[in-house]
C-alpha cells in the first residue's frame, strides 16, 4: 500500500500537429477522480479536423465510463464495438488509442492498448519488460480483434510513457533513420533523459520526446505526434500564506507553519508579509521597480520563494491559469511567476486569513478588491480539476 | 558618510490601487542633487491604512513623517520639507 501523501501521480502530456494543419488528429484527455486516475491518448486516422473529431469522441467515451466507475476493459470493448461497424478491416482503424487507469491508493495500473506503439514503463532510468495479455475482442460483425492488457503496481519514481505512431515514425526516409525513429530510438531517448535528470517533470518528458521527433522530421511534422507522461513521485509541496489571521493571536501559528514548512512558501498580501517578518525575525525588503505584469512589486524574504501583494496579484494569477492551454508558461511577470510555482507542486496548501480590512470595503474602490476568499478557492478547484492537483483550504 | 533620509512608499493593495502604483517611479520626478540624498525603498505595507477612520491611502513615509493621500507633488514636498 503506498501512502497517499508521500506519492503523486504526474499527468501530462505535449502535442504537435501535422504540418499544414490547424487541429491535431490526437487527443489527450486525462480524468481524476478521488480513488482513480484515467489517462486517454487516442488517435484518429489521417489528420486533420476528421480525425480529430473521431479521437475527441474515442477519448470522450472513456473519460465519461471512467466517471460512471467503470472497468476500462468495458469501455475498451464499447468503443471497439461503435467504430468496428463496417465490413472491412480497414473500418476498425479508424483510431487507435491507450487507456492508463490507475488507483492511487494501492498504486495498480491497468493500460489498455489498441493499435498505438506499445506503452513505456520505466523505473527510474531502467525500462520494464512487462508482461502483456491478448485480449481477444468479438467486433458486431462476428470478426475478432486484439487489445492488450497490462497489469503493475507502480513505485516512487516510476512513469508511464504512452505516444502516437507519429513519434515512432518521425524521420522515415531520411538517410539517417530511413525507419523512423522506432520504439527502441524512443525508449533510448527516454533512458537518457531520465539519466540525465532523474526528477524530470512528467510534462518536460512529454515535451523532449515531442521536441526530438519534430526534429527527426527536420522541424516540418509529417504526422500528429502525442505523448502523455504518467510520473509517480514523492509530492513537491507549496505552501500560499495570504492574508492576516482573524485573530492576532494566531499569527504566532501561521508564522510555525511557514517556518516549519518542508517545501515552497508562497506569500500573498502586504500585511501578511509583516507578519511574518515580525513573528520569524526575517526582513522584508522590496525594490521598487515596475513589473512587467503591471502588479505591484515583489518582496523577498528568507525562506519564501515568492513574496507578492494579495488580492490584485491572487485575481490575476487566477485568469492566468483559467485561460492557459498547457501547463507551461513563460516566466515573465510575477503573475507568471506565480503560476510556474504552483504547477511546479504537487501539493498545494492554501492558509487564508480571514481578517479584513475595513478600507477594503470604500464602495469607490473596485469590487475585487475582496474578494480573496473566493479568488483562491477558483484558483484551487482550477489547480485540482485543470492541472490535476491536490490541494487543500485551510481559513484562520 | 552622509545619513540618507529614508523614502517608503506602500505597495500595499489599498495604496497600490489609490494611486501608489505612480509614486514607484517617484525617482524620475526628483533631480540629480536630492537623488543622493535619499534611499527610496518599496514596502509590502506600512499598516497605515488598518487603522479605522485614520488618514487615507495612499501612504509614503519620509523619515518619521507619514504622507497620506500621497501624490507626487506632495511627497516631493515632504522630501524638501525634510532636508530643509
Amino acid at each position: 500500500m503506498i501512502d497517499n501523501d508521500d506519492f503523486f501521480v504526474e499527468v501530462d502530456s505535449c502535442q504537435l500537429c501535422e504540418a499544414g494543419q490547424n487541429v491535431s488528429g490526437d487527443v489527450c484527455l486525462h480524468h481524476k477522480t478521488d480513488d482513480r486516475i484515467i489517462t486517454v491518448l487516442s488517435d484518429g486516422a489521417g489528420s486533420g479536423v476528421g480525425a480529430s473529431v473521431v479521437a475527441s469522441v474515442i477519448a470522450s467515451m472513456v473519460i465519461s465510463y471512467a466517471r460512471l466507475d467503470e472497468d476500462m476493459m468495458r469501455a475498451a470493448r464499447t468503443v471497439i464495438g461503435t467504430f468496428a461497424r463496417g465490413d472491412r478491416l480497414s473500418d476498425l482503424r479508424q483510431a487507435t488509442f491507450t487507456i492508463v487507469n490507475i488507483t492511487p491508493y494501492d498504486g495498480v495500473v491497468r493500460i489498455v492498448e489498441f493499435e498505438n506503439p506499445r506503452v513505456v514503463v520505466m523505473r527510474g532510468d531502467h525500462i520494464l519488460d512487462l508482461t502483456r495479455c491478448r485480449q481477444p475482442v468479438d467486433c458486431p460483425d462476428g470478426s475478432t480483434i486484439d487489445i492488450f492488457l497490462t497489469r503493475f503496481t507502480a513505485g516512487v519514481e516510476d512513469r508511464i510513457v504512452a505516444y502516437t505512431d507519429g513519434v515512432i515514425q518521425s524521420g522515415a526516409g531520411s538517410r539517417r533513420m530511413p525507419d523512423g525513429w522506432g520504439d527502441g530510438g524512443v525508449a533510448g531517448m527516454l533512458a537518457q533523459s531520465v539519466a540525465a535528470d532523474p526528477g524530470i517533470s512528467a510534462g518536460e518528458l512529454a515535451r523532449r520526446v515531442v521536441s526530438h521527433a519534430e526534429m527527426n522530421d527536420l522541424f516540418v511534422v509529417k504526422n500528429d505526434m502525442s505523448c502523455t507522461v504518467v510520473y509517480f513521485r514523492r509530492p513537491r509541496k507549496v505552501l500560499v500564506v495570504t492574508g492576516p489571521p482573524f485573530d492576532g493571536d494566531k499569527d504566532a501559528m501561521l508564522a510555525e507553519r511557514v517556518r516549519s514548512f518542508d517545501g515552497k512558501v508562497i506569500v500573498s498580501g502586504g500585511t501578511t508579509a509583516q507578519i511574518l517578518s515580525r513573528e520569524l525575525g526575517r526582513e522584508v525588503s522590496q525594490v521598487l521597480r515596475r513589473d512587467p505584469s503591471g502588479l505591484p512589486p515583489e518582496s523577498s524574504m528568507e525562506g519564501c520563494a515568492l513574496v507578492t501583494e494579495g488580492v490584485l496579484t491572487l485575481g490575476r494569477v487566477k485568469g492566468l491559469l483559467d485561460t492557459m492551454k498547457s501547463s507551461r508558461v513563460e516566466p515573465k511577470g510575477i503573475d507568471s511567476r506565480y503560476v510556474a510555482l504552483l504547477l511546479d507542486g504537487d501539493q498545494i496548501e492554501f492558509i487564508v486569513g480571514t481578517r479584513v480590512n475595513t478600507q477594503h470595503h470604500d464602495p469607490n474602490l473596485p469590487v475585487e478588491i475582496e474578494l480573496r476568499r473566493g479568488v483562491v478557492r477558483d484558483i484551487a478547484r482550477t489547480l485540482e480539476t485543470k492541472f490535476m492537483k491536490r490541494v487543500s483550504i485551510s481559513y484562520i | 558618510m552622509e545619513k540618507k533620509l529614508v523614502v517608503k512608499i506602500c505597495t500595499g493593495t489599498l495604496c497600490y490601487v489609490m494611486g501608489g502604483a505612480e509614486l514607484q517611479v517617484i525617482d524620475e520626478y526628483l533631480p540629480e542633487e536630492l537623488l543622493d540624498k535619499l534611499d527610496i525603498k518599496g514596502a509590502p505595507c506600512l499598516d497605515h491604512c488598518n487603522k479605522c477612520d485614520g488618514p487615507k491611502a495612499p501612504f509614503v513615509e519620509v523619515g518619521d513623517k507619514v504622507v497620506s493621500e500621497a501624490t507626487v507633488e506632495k511627497v516631493v514636498a515632504a522630501i524638501k520639507e525634510a532636508l530643509a
